[in-house]
């Protein structure tokens, strides 16, 4: 499935919410800091956006410090997801510096103490009032996400405004919170065959964007992370003209709006964060390899090719394409890799929903007795065969069909919406391009997926990252271990 | 925090019920808020009713059905399932079969007639058998790339010996390899038959029209006696006798995963809901739960540490998983064993009780947002044996429970000295530390983590 899934988030704290324990996914800065330098929005709320879908509305409202607030009622729903975006991630680090993985570590970090709460009071509180509170931290964004009964949602209002200017940071919680980040990037990277080729195929494809390093951060980095260093990201990353605070669920519009104006409205505006300068890099310009050795029982293969940014106006067609070239059971590559051929037993594809240009990922696990470079192979020829003719009219049906169900499928919870709405507004051009999104799928036309194709496939520009079977699989071979020095430990 | 305790939380508009095809059980639940349909049809039989040495045989019928129908071959079922927007996907788990999926809601009547197809008409081919057979025993290599669903695989036979749900559902090599045909075909009709079977939907749906094009479309639906259940499920479980520890050997492991447990109660026990107050308590998805706070809040060790009890008809289990380096998993695997004996030897207090007793109630009502969600434990709990209402009064059954009855669930269902322990980690690096940490093990038996 490609559109909508996240699969680059680094959820630092997954140990967090998840389940009820009983069984068993803009408007840019500058945008934004006009908007209240100018003065638009004083100490009432200002309406600034609206937009609707079916039966769903949704409407953005700003503050006179510059905090957004996107609101989307659901009567019909069981639960309010409160979520805070953050307009931080891992491009606004700084990798010279030795400080990658900061905003991920940062994440932890929000969850310890603030001036007026004492350590552990924010799950405490939460936790009590039937809450389930986790964050997440992408190349663009830090989200944090609670789920809450209607009834409490001050709770969340107050602890949420509490933390985005009052944290306050103390050694042993750094220490601690570094200590199971290093155990996250253990199970997340190094004894994941998966991870490891995520981080080697976006590192080896860009150049020069921040998208090339991991946003759980480089092991060295992580282990290098001081206290100073945290209250510094946060004193320039936090403050609300830098956040958007989404709500959608039950509640009542005019009611949650006054409870937000009155909880956050005293926060004082901040300097605007440090301009964001990463340049927009077509990734990867060239043919790009790496192969590594793991327990494995076949080939493990990862192909990246160029994508447009989540906002761009080749999405929706982009997408299309992704989902005809590995998509549902019947798209092109699980047919002829897993069910014509079985050289495969999955295929997989992911295209990045980045606010810059980033990257498709297709992803195939081989069968014994066949090679990475035999499915290679295959993919290079569907992409080829993209560019060389139109695909037929019920391949283009099948796949915008598939688009739409997925689409709805997350925004029907809660929690989805809030989440879907979220990414779009920091980093697909705002949140309205949500609902815009699934009618441009059922548009996109013969001629939209030839074009995007040529765009993107043509040239032979690819990220491979092969895995292959080492000492003590039972597939093994003699593998050629040449991967770049960010497989392990760097 | 009072107003929690007394209002009802879990405000949706409740399911209905109806009649089903051919003697099975209809669950419906309407939802417009957007045009999609969630749709589950579930087997009361699971991985459970396997056959002895035939382990994997009702997901294999199952994956096998699904492979061609209605005379339409695979690739042509496939492309009317895509050419609708649709989903279809076989969960098999040790209670249950599930063709499960989602279509947009103005193809519904579409879907039912390929899903009746994949159901009373499976095409049974042969050569999709040959395939279906390769693809899943593919999957059970594939799945080893993952640790920790290397380890649920080796656990569940660790904790559960050879009892039915002491097997993976997807089955094992020698087991797939020998079913032959008319078995596999002969098991799925027997199994598939309407009153053995739930049907239910969440979504853009009215009840009583869905009922009707349901019944039209599953015509020819199997009006035969339910099976009866495999015996050997109805067996109480043989508890492991002290710590037994299994070392599932995995290359170049810098960290282990690691989960040990034991069998519980069946989820139609009175002990059930009180049991998993106490459980949620100890190791739920929360961060102030005992294991939380004591391995990773306090102490850093692992970045994450839980304790879960399965929803099961039969004896489900109360299993705890931890991951943690390579070089803190003896310190974290002995903190741990000992956190669990103090809580099977005190219990919870009443402010923890009445704590957990507020989470776990907030938290159905968010878990229970999304309709797939809603669905799915609507289902869980039917195949369960729970009451039809379970799931729309959680919430009460919680709030009903005093910290006597859960402590007295407690000793009654946590038995911490007789635990299965499985651990994914290097082992000639593992065993050493565990032999020089003195770990009071019953037993440490080293598998290969390819080798089943």
């Amino acid at each position: 499935m490609a559109v909508l899934a996240l699969p680059i988030f680094a959820c630092a704290a997954a140990g967090r919410g998840g389940g009820s324990g009983k069984v068993g996914v803009g408007v840019d800065r500058g945008a934004v800091a006009t908007g209240a330098a100018a003065g638009n929005a004083g100490p009432t709320p200002v309406e600034v956006a609206r937009a609707t879908f079916g039966r769903m509305t949704a409407v953005k409202w700003r503050l006179g410090n510059g905090l957004e607030i996107v609101l989307a009622p659901d009567p019909q729903a069981t639960t309010v997801s409160y979520q805070t975006w953050y307009r931080v991630g891992s491009r606004n680090e700084n990798e010279a510096g030795g400080e990658t993985g900061l905003a991920h570590l940062f994440e932890h970090l929000m969850f310890t103490q603030t001036k007026a709460m004492p350590a552990g009071s924010f799950d405490r509180e939460m936790e009590a009032a039937g809450a389930t509170a986790n964050a997440m931290t992408s190349y663009d964004f830090t989200a944090y996400v609670n789920d809450i009964p209607p009834a409490e949602l001050a709770v969340a209002a107050r602890l949420e405004a509490d933390r985005m200017l009052n944290l306050d940071l103390r050694k042993n919680q750094v220490d601690t919170e570094r200590d199971v980040v290093i155990e996250e990037r253990l199970s997340a990277v190094e004894d994941s065959v998966d991870g490891t080729l995520e981080e080697l195929v976006f590192k080896q494809a860009f150049k020069t964007h921040p998208y090339r390093w991991p946003v759980i951060g480089w092991m060295k980095d992580i282990k290098a992370v001081t206290r100073d260093k945290a209250v510094a990201f946060y004193r320039r990353f936090y403050a609300p003209s830098n956040a958007v605070v989404v709500l959608a669920g039950k509640f009542d519009a005019a009611a949650a709006l006054e409870l937000l104006a009155r909880s956050y409205g005293p926060l004082p505006a901040s300097e605007p964060p440090p301009p964001d300068d990463a340049k927009p890099e077509r990734a990867p310009a060239a043919e790009v390899r790496a192969t590594l050795v793991r327990p494995l029982p076949a080939d493990r293969l990862v192909v990246g090719f160029p994508a447009p940014a989540l906002a761009d106006a080749d999405r929706a067609a982009y997408e299309v394409a992704a989902e005809i070239l590995a998509g549902g059971p019947s798209s092109q590559l699980p047919r002829t890799l897993v069910v014509d051929k079985q050289w495969a037993s999955s295929v997989r594809g992911d295209v990045a929903p980045t606010r810059d240009p980033g990257l498709y990922a297709i992803w195939v696990q081989m069968t014994k007795g066949h090679t990475a470079e035999e499915a290679e192979r295959i993919i290079v020829d569907a992409t080829a065969a993209l560019v060389a003719r139109p695909v037929a009219a019920s391949q283009l049906g099948m796949a915008a069909a598939r688009l739409e169900t997925e689409l709805l499928r997350q925004l029907s919870s809660s929690h989805g919406r809030a989440e879907a709405l979220g990414n779009f507004e920091v980093a697909g051009g705002g949140f309205a391009r949500l609902y815009e999104r699934a009618g441009e799928y059922a548009r996109v036309t013969a001629d939209d997926v030839r074009r995007v194709a040529n765009k993107y496939f043509a040239g032979g520009a690819r990220s491979v990252v092969i895995a292959r079977p080492g000492p003590g699989s039972d597939g093994a071979n003699d593998g050629n271990d040449n991967a770049g020095d960010g497989a392990r430990g760097d | 925090m009072g107003a929690l305790l007394s209002a009802a939380l879990l405000t949706t508009t409740g399911a209905v019920r109806r009649p089903g095809p051919a003697g099975g059980q209809l669950i419906v639940e309407s939802n417009q808020t957007v045009p999609l349909v969630h749709v589950i049809v579930a087997s009361r039989s699971g991985s459970a009713a396997d056959p002895r040495h035939r382990e994997g045989l009702t997901n294999l019928a199952a994956e096998w059905a699904r492979h061609g129908a209605g005379g339409k071959s695979r690739e042509q079922l496939d492309a009317a399932f895509d050419a609708l927007g649709a989903t279809l996907e076989v969960e098999t788990q040790p209670d249950s079969t599930r063709f499960e999926g989602e279509v947009l809601a103005r193809n519904l009547d579409a879907y039912l007639a390929l899903l009746a197809d994949v159901i009373v008409r499976p095409n049974f081919a042969p050569a999709e058998l040959q395939r279906t057979r390769h693809e899943l025993l593919a999957d059970i290599d594939e799945s080893r790339n993952d640790d920790r669903a290397l380890a649920i695989r080796f656990f569940v036979r660790n904790l559960y010996a050879d009892h039915p749900y002491g097997h993976p559902p997807d089955g094992v090599k020698a087991a797939l390899e020998a079913a032959k045909p008319d078995e596999i075909v002969g098991h799925f009709r027997r199994h598939f038959v309407g009153k053995n079977l739930v049907f239910a939907f969440a979504g853009d749906v009215e009840p009583d029209a869905l009922a009707a094009s349901l019944k039209k479309a599953f015509r020819g639906l199997s009006d035969a006696a339910a099976p009866p259940p495999n015996p050997l499920e109805l067996r109480e479980p043989v508890p492991p006798k002290g710590w037994r520890i299994q070392l599932v050997d995995k290359p170049d492991r810098q960290q282990t995963q690691l989960l040990f447990g034991h069998p519980a109660v069946r989820a139609s026990d009175p002990d059930f809901v009180p049991l998993s107050i106490g459980l949620a308590a100890f190791g739920g998805h929360a961060m102030n739960t005992t294991m939380m706070n004591e391995i990773r809040t306090k102490r850093g060790l692992a970045y994450g540490a839980y304790l879960n009890m399965s929803e099961r008809r039969g004896v489900g289990a109360a299993s705890a998983w931890v991951f943690t380096g390579s070089d803190k998993t003896v310190t974290t695997l002995k903190l741990a064993l000992k956190l669990y004996v103090a809580f099977m030897t005190k219990g919870i207090d009443d402010d923890t009780a009445e704590f957990f007793k507020r989470y776990l109630i907030g938290a159905h009502a968010t878990d229970m947002d999304a309709p797939d969600a809603r669905l799915a434990a609507r289902v869980s709990a039917e195949i369960a044996g729970l009451p039809p209402d379970f799931v729309d009064t959680y919430g009460d059954r919680i709030r009903a429970q005093t910290p006597a009855a859960i402590n007295a669930a407690i000793k009654r269902r946590v038995h911490a000295r007789d635990l299965a322990i499985t651990m994914v980690a290097t082992a000639a690096v593992m065993k050493k530390l565990l032999l020089d940490a003195k770990v009071q093990s019953t037993a440490i038996d080293v598998v290969r983590y390819d080798d089943y």
